[in-house]
Formats: structure tokens, sequence, C-alpha cells
């Protein structure tokens, strides 16, 4: 029972990297010299808590997961793999490599003097939250897929 | 003042990011349609889900690194970036949910 509980780090990372994307969002759309401490902060913490997210859930994954993703394959909803777990494994990539994009948007340019860097860095900060909510949606339908295959669908 | 051009290392690392995101959406559907490639992705670490991500790194970090060192910066403002980055990673989501989708229900 223990194993099930050591997918809660990976979720709560990927909660905080998603909370510290609408930070990094909020300080552009506010930007002024005097938040770039906090800007810079914030956006060095999404790549920490979207690496800390891949770590802890990619050694879950490897480690524990085939035993889950066998009773999914069994059960009623066998798209919580095919398709969610399949999904998600892979666009998180794309996530975990903004995560490494931001503050280099942040640290490298002069902010303050480029409205159109500023977007640059409030899109990337956008598409990082919706594709963070897009894995714990996707995460919640895998779960629910393992509850239904152990529960035998009901 | 308005001033949209790039660092080097935004230039280099986005455009890394945007190439790396179709890259990763390709790889995806090719590991999963032809078999010896899965299977030495799968010898190579023990598991193709982890030969992929590092795959997916060291891709991102080199041509990051590559185009950094290019004049690339000087012909790439942040607005053309901006587009660059939202369709590579929509057409690199697309790969990847399109070809699950397809491919496993």
């Amino acid at each position: 029972m223990i194993t099930s509980f050591l997918t809660m780090p990976h979720v709560v990372f990927g909660v905080w990297g998603i909370m510290t994307a609408v930070w990094v969002l909020v300080e552009l759309l506010n930007y002024s010299e005097k938040n770039l401490g906090r800007l810079k902060i914030a956006s060095a913490l999404t790549t920490v808590f979207n690496w800390l997210a891949y770590v802890i859930g990619g050694w879950w994954y490897v480690v524990y997961y085939a035993a889950d993703k066998a009773m999914i394959k069994k059960g009623p909803f066998p798209a919580a793999h095919g398709f969610f777990m399949e999904t998600k494994e892979h666009v998180f990539f794309i996530l975990l490599l903004l995560s490494m994009l931001l503050p280099v948007i942040v640290y490298s340019n002069k902010l303050s003097e480029s409205k159109s860097i500023r977007k640059l860095g409030i899109v990337v900060a956008i598409i990082m939250v919706i594709l963070g909510f897009g894995m714990e949606g996707f995460g919640s339908f895998i779960t629910q897929g393992l509850r239904l295959g152990i529960l035998g669908g009901k | 003042m308005e001033n949209g051009i790039l660092s080097k290392s935004t230039a280099g690392y986005g455009l890394s990011l945007a190439v790396v995101s179709i890259f990763s959406g390709l790889l995806v559907i090719v590991k999963e349609t032809y078999t010896p490639l899965m299977d030495w992705m799968k010898a190579l670490t023990g598991h193709h889900w982890i030969t992929h991500g590092v795959f997916d790194i060291i891709l991102f970090f080199v041509l990051g690194y590559l185009f950094s060192k290019s004049n690339l910066a000087q012909k790439m403002d942040a607005d053309k970036l901006t587009k660059i980055i939202i369709w590579s990673v929509v057409i690199g989501v697309v790969l990847i949910s399109g070809f699950n989708l397809a491919h496993n229900i």
C-alpha cells in the first residue's frame, strides 16, 4: 500500500510547478524593476518543481507502474493507460523543456525594454499552466482506470 | 522603448524547444510502430521512456547550445519565436495525443 503514496510527491511537485508558472505569469503581467527579483525566483522554482515531478514520477513509473498497467488493461477502462498514460508520459517532456526555457527568458533578457519579450515569457507560462492542468487531469483518469480495474468495473 | 531583440540563449534554446517538441512527437510514432527501434531504446537504458527522455533533454541542450552560438538571434525577434513555440508545442501535443488516440483506443 505504501507504494500508492509514493506518487503523492509527484503530484504535489506538479501542482507547485503549475503554481510557480502562474506566479511568473502574474509577475510578467505586472512587470516592473521592483519585481524582477521575485520573477527570477519564481522562474527558477518552476524548473526545480517540474524536474522533481519528472524524477519522482519517472522513478515510480519505471519501478511500480507495470502492475498498475496490467490491472488497468484488464479492467473496463483500458484507455486510462492506452490513451491517457501514453499521452501524459510523453507530453510531459515538452512541459519539462518549457520549464527550462522560462528562466532563460527571464535571466538573459532586458525585460524592461521589451514588451514582446515579456509577452514571450507570458505565452510560455500560459502553455505551461495549460499542459500542467492537462497532466493533473490525465493523472486522475489513470487513477480512475486503476480503481475500476481493481473493483472490476463497479 | 520597444526592443524585441532576443538574447542569443533565448533564441537558441527557444528554437531548440520547438525542434525537440516535434522530434519527440515523431519519435513516439516511430518507436511505437517500428519494433527494432523500440527494442533498441529499451536495451539502451532498460526502459524506452527513459531513453526517450534522455534523447529529448540531450537534444534540447545540444541544439540550444549550437543555435545560441550561431547568428540566429539576429534573425529571430520575440514575436516570431512566440509563434514558433506555440505552433511547435501544438504540433508535438497533437502528434502524441493523435497517435495514441488512433493507435490505442
